[in-house]
């Protein structure tokens, strides 16, 4: 069967009935109408099904650390990963938009692919609190990233480093679960944060798809 | 989901097919098959299950609703989609509805040589309880858009369901244990007998267990499954301290909740049953086929059955305000309740 792709064909029929509607002919607007919110609808779906078939993982950092961290340990650890069918997680990331004048919509176009957020929250700005233990802030671009995936609706992972401050995660998503982790010895973090991956994953997977 | 529950006969006698079309010479080519269904624990014969469908869809068969305007060309757009997708339709049901405005279809499909990218394939759906059609799904509502029923952008009126009953019960029995116990039956009237060959093995099996042949003809626990067409045959003999009775009384909140109770705390298993209110809204009328998992209650062949139901549950403080009475319902021939 070769056809058009479904986002194609739906494109076709949505631009079809926004003509009868503005052609204005005796057809039932209203009806029309609803008929395009289930092409939208339809695409939503069928963007999100297709994200699970090669599921990838928007992994954020800042820093030097952070992108350390990410580029020696992260990034191989998520490309580990693989669905019930072998298949391997891929993992994106939006250090490539920096310094273009449209950051924010590229990273959002490298992001709408993905079916989970990785944030890797590290020790950047010291900050004065009082605090015992809590007395860093994280890089501003993961916190940035971390709420275009919520807008997006992604699961979210924070991979922690202990010392951060809960004020920069914790008031908003304080109820999820997450992989604090030690600069020290980050592996039994990092493979926390692998099974949170995994667990959305499955969840995802099993949602009305 | 099991419903209409009867409790029939079932030697030399016919068990309605609900899914015939009251034609016979259309009936006498259908597909009724019958399948004997092993315990899971033993593998020795446990029921019977009559079904239009042959074993080797079950694992992957769906069914698809479908409300639209009424036009022509609909069931021939509907056959072509499924022919190119390479779904086979395994039955219809369709009528026109509401006056003649729309038309309501209920489709069973084969869908073991489908296989898409979101869909996956047919090993796989045959292995995984979640597995959806949500990518054919959507294919159908874009190519019927515009003539589907829809009450509201969220709900347009089509479906693509999976026949869990009978994926489950594939599972369940392990497939090759059953596979080879398929037979076919014929539809005559709408009703099929159950052939005798199958009667007098169900009657051996179950003197392998209890080391003594069960006496008379076998009754049978029938439940029709309207939603994956099919109908599940639960035997029973006599003397299996299994018993049908029927249970009166007033009808007021909390009468069939207290019957229950009482019969739970003394470890008797409601095996079905089946309720109804009186014509003048006095009484509930309650037929159960009850089971004492302790045999001390419903010991094999007691006549008093009923009169030890009956006190028990006027015993109960919840019931000690009720009217109750119980009946036997004699399986030579079955009694209509009255008071």
């Amino acid at each position: 069967m070769n056809r058009d792709s479904f986002e194609s064909r739906a494109g076709k029929k949505k631009e079809e009935l926004k003509r009868r509607i503005e052609a204005g002919d005796s057809e039932d607007e209203e009806d029309l109408g609803k008929r395009i919110l289930v092409i939208d609808d339809l695409v939503r779906a069928e963007r999100k099904a297709n994200k699970l078939q090669k599921p990838t993982v928007f992994v954020s950092f800042a820093g030097d650390y952070g992108e350390e961290l990410h580029k020696t340990v992260v990034y191989p650890a998520v490309r580990d990963l693989k669905t019930e069918t072998g298949t391997r997680f891929m993992a994106e990331n939006g250090m490539r938009s920096h310094g273009r004048p449209d950051v924010i919509e590229h990273i959002a176009a490298l992001m709408e692919p993905c079916c989970i957020f990785l944030g890797i929250l590290t020790r950047e700005f010291e900050i004065k609190v009082d605090h015992p233990k809590e007395r860093w802030a994280p890089g501003g671009w993961v916190l940035l990233e971390a709420g275009m995936a919520l807008g997006m609706d992604l699961p979210v992972v924070f991979l922690l480093e202990e010392g951060i401050h809960r004020n920069f995660w914790f008031d908003f998503l304080g109820s999820v679960r997450h992989a604090p982790f030690d600069r020290a010895n980050p592996t039994p973090g990092l493979n926390l944060a692998k099974q949170l991956i995994l667990g959305h994953y499955k969840k995802l997977k099993t949602l009305k798809h | 989901m099991l419903i209409q529950v009867k409790l029939q006969p079932i030697a030399n006698a016919s068990i309605v097919v609900p899914w015939a079309t009251g034609i016979q010479e259309l009936d006498a080519e259908a597909d009724p098959w019958l399948y004997r269904i092993p315990d899971p624990k033993n593998y020795i014969f446990s029921e019977f299950v009559v079904t239009p469908f042959n074993i080797s869809v079950w694992q992957d068969l769906w069914s698809v609703q479908l409300i639209n305007v009424e036009q022509k060309g609909i069931l021939a757009r509907l056959a072509r989609f499924m022919r190119e997708r390479k779904i086979n339709i395994v039955s219809v049901n369709s009528s026109t509805i509401d006056q003649g405005a729309y038309h309501a279809s209920r489709l069973v499909l084969d869908c073991t040589q489908y296989n898409s990218g979101v869909d996956r394939d047919h090993k796989y759906r045959s292995g995984e309880p979640a597995a959806t059609l949500g990518q054919l799904q959507r294919e159908l509502t874009l190519e019927f858009l515009e003539e589907v029923r829809l009450f509201n952008s969220n709900h347009p009126s089509i479906a693509v369901v999976r026949n869990l009953s009978m994926w489950r019960l594939y599972q369940e029995v392990g497939g090759a244990e059953i596979r080879a116990e398929g037979i076919r039956l014929r539809i005559e009237n709408g009703k099929v007998t159950l052939p005798n060959e199958e009667l007098r093995r169900l009657k051996r099996q179950l003197a392998r267990i209890r080391s003594i042949e069960p006496p008379g003809d076998p009754w049978a626990l029938t439940s029709l499954d309207d939603y994956s067409d099919a109908i599940r045959i639960f035997p029973f003999f006599q003397n299996m301290a299994i018993v049908p009775l029927a249970v009166t009384v007033d009808n007021r909140p909390g009468a069939i909740a207290a019957v229950a109770q009482v019969l739970s705390t003394n470890h008797i298993n409601v095996l079905a049953s089946k309720g109804w209110t009186s014509a003048d809204q006095q009484w509930t009328h309650v037929w159960m086929l009850m089971r004492d998992d302790s045999q001390e209650i419903l010991p094999v062949a007691d006549e008093q059955v009923e009169e030890r139901i009956e006190a028990l549950l006027l015993a109960s403080e919840n019931l000690h305000d009720f009217d109750i009475r119980v009946y036997r319902v004699a399986l030579e021939s079955p009694e209509e309740i009255a008071r």
